[in-house]
């Protein structure tokens, strides 16, 4: 069982965290509880010198505690010399093998074999005393040379079109689901984050019109949704792949309404009381007042239609379990005119009632799931419609003369004058 | 099931400097020597959970199998371990003392 403590030693907010692990490590056994502090080794240029002291000082903040390290690991930006881990170790009362550098590097994955590599495994299987056979990282090495491999490999524009993509944590893991799919298929991933409230003030077009596929994450509230839906109109009329996860689904079929069905008051009934409200609340969600841990979560199953592109990404199996999030759906009583006119219903809940995932019919890739498949997705194991959305993006930009990629945003803002227009 | 023990994974100086993937990468590595692994996150904050934060202030929300709103720390743990985690797997202060303060009015914790 590994343990981690959010917030750094020193806060008053953690305390009785801390406390109730030195409490625990009387209890148990002695060879039964470790402690792995992460610490930070700064670098002062003026002397080109990586500090100690920091490592020093947060060590006995949790000492005072009464909590002992067993083991240092000192991220860094730089390379770390055996002086200075001796060092560490010296003044941190820790043994010098158990004080690990770990310099910043590009490809998250590489973490464990460096960890392993510095010998951290061994250290920490002797102090815990545990019966373990040799270590296999076989499979997980090739995994990373594999991403290895493709960070040199063609590039592949993925737009992300979002809320909040000044920060990228936000979308954590669309952001490795995208760079498992890639990865999987030999593609360097480049991710443009564009904010969508921008493409409603004509700005940005560019960046959307250079991608080779489009993303739109969820989301909450109603800035930037407008932003979203041009996006959705934009990846439909020229053909770009389109992943909608969640809010990108729901603006997906709002953008369908108004400009194939040609409802103009087609809407979310989460952002206004809409003429037509082809996104509604879900009626278990009625009455509902509470914010927090209300909204239709986990694993639900989805049935997949058969003959669709959803289906086929999914290999065509009957029925997938995926992860939610969200308190509002497709509302069905246009379900029927979507249908006729181009949208197909590609996976439903088993009683057929709730849409999970949506596409477009005449279309290479635009696939809108109300769940969310990047919760899913693992670095061995890309998840089903990222790989497929990833495929489609790579083909356009195979079949793409380049220029054409790069001249886009001359023909794009076309499409802009008339949807802000209609929104005044 | 043979004992279990515990990896507690602290922080100091500063903080973002990748302790989630550490931690997560120290299951990977037991992992591979043919262990369970676990991985757990506490959270010092007083809300219950992060699901009704701003992602500014707090990044992703990851959403586990049994429907938990929890920390992206718990995305990264489920990446490079390659387990499902619960709710069990995020506990923040707040949920413990609203457990407490709950008992308290109940006069559970009375003698």
């Amino acid at each position: 069982m590994i343990v981690e403590v959010g917030g750094t030693v020193g806060d008053i907010e953690g305390q009785p965290f801390l406390e109730a692990i030195r409490q625990m490590r009387m209890n148990v056994s002695r060879h039964d509880t470790l402690c792995v502090h992460v610490t930070f080794l700064p670098y002062i240029g003026a002397t080109g010198e990586l500090k100690t002291k920091p490592t020093q000082h947060s060590v006995r903040d949790l000492r005072s505690i009464g909590i002992q390290p067993n083991v240092i690991i000192a991220r860094t930006d730089y390379p770390v010399s055996q002086d200075v881990t001796d060092k560490i170790a010296l003044f941190c009362d820790v043994d010098k093998e158990a004080v690990i550098p770990l310099q910043t590097i590009d490809l998250l994955y590489e973490v464990p074999l460096i960890l392993e590599d510095a010998g951290l495994g061994n250290y920490l299987v002797e102090q815990l005393q545990l019966e373990v056979g040799k270590p296999d990282l076989s499979e997980w090495r090739n995994l990373v040379k594999r991403m290895r491999a493709a960070k040199q490999a063609e590039p592949l524009r993925i737009a992300v079109v979002g809320k909040y993509v000044e920060l990228h944590d936000a979308y954590m893991s669309v952001k490795e689901a995208l760079f498992h799919a890639a990865s999987a298929q030999n593609c360097r991933l480049e991710i443009e984050w564009i904010y969508s409230g921008d493409l409603e003030k004509e700005k940005g077009w560019d960046r959307l019109a250079s991608a080779h596929g489009i993303v739109v994450p969820g989301g909450f509230g109603y800035r930037g949704v407008e932003g979203k839906i041009m996006a959705a109109r934009y990846a439909r009329e020229r053909k770009i792949p389109y992943l909608g996860l969640c809010l990108g689904m729901q603006v997906m079929c709002v953008e369908f309404a108004r400009n194939v069905l040609g409802l103009e008051g087609a809407n979310s009934s989460e952002f206004e009381s809409a003429e037509h409200p082809v996104i509604d609340l879900m009626l278990e969600q009625r009455g509902i007042t509470d914010m927090g841990g209300t909204m239709r979560l986990g694993l639900y199953p989805c049935q997949l239609q058969p003959g669709t592109v959803a289906a086929e990404a999914y290999h065509n199996v009957p029925e997938v379990q995926e992860r939610h999030r969200h308190r509002f759906e497709f509302n069905n009583a246009y379900r029927t005119r979507f249908d006729q006119h181009g949208m197909a219903f590609s996976g439903l809940s088993p009683d057929g009632e709730l849409v999970e995932i949506a596409e477009i019919k005449d279309h290479p890739f635009m696939v809108g799931s109300q769940f969310h498949p990047e919760f899913l997705s693992r670095p061995n194991q890309p998840h089903p419609l990222f790989l497929a959305f990833v495929r489609a993006a790579a083909q356009r930009r195979d079949a793409l003369p380049q220029e054409v990629v790069n001249n886009a945003n001359g023909f794009v803002r076309k499409d802009v004058p008339d949807e802000t227009e209609r929104r005044k | 099931m043979p004992k279990p023990k515990y990896i507690f994974c602290t922080g100091g100086v500063v903080s973002s400097v990748g302790k989630g993937v550490t931690a997560a990468a120290i299951g990977r590595i037991l992992k591979a020597r043919g262990l369970r692994v676990a991985v757990q996150k506490l959270d010092p904050y007083l809300n219950v959970d992060p699901g009704t934060m701003s992602p500014y202030q707090h990044g992703e929300v990851f959403v586990t199998a049994d429907g938990a709103e929890t920390d992206l720390d718990l995305g990264h743990y489920e990446r490079f371990i390659d387990e499902n985690l619960n709710r069990t797997c995020n506990v923040t202060a707040g949920q413990v003392y609203g457990y407490v303060i709950d008992k308290e009015r109940r006069g559970v914790l009375m003698w």
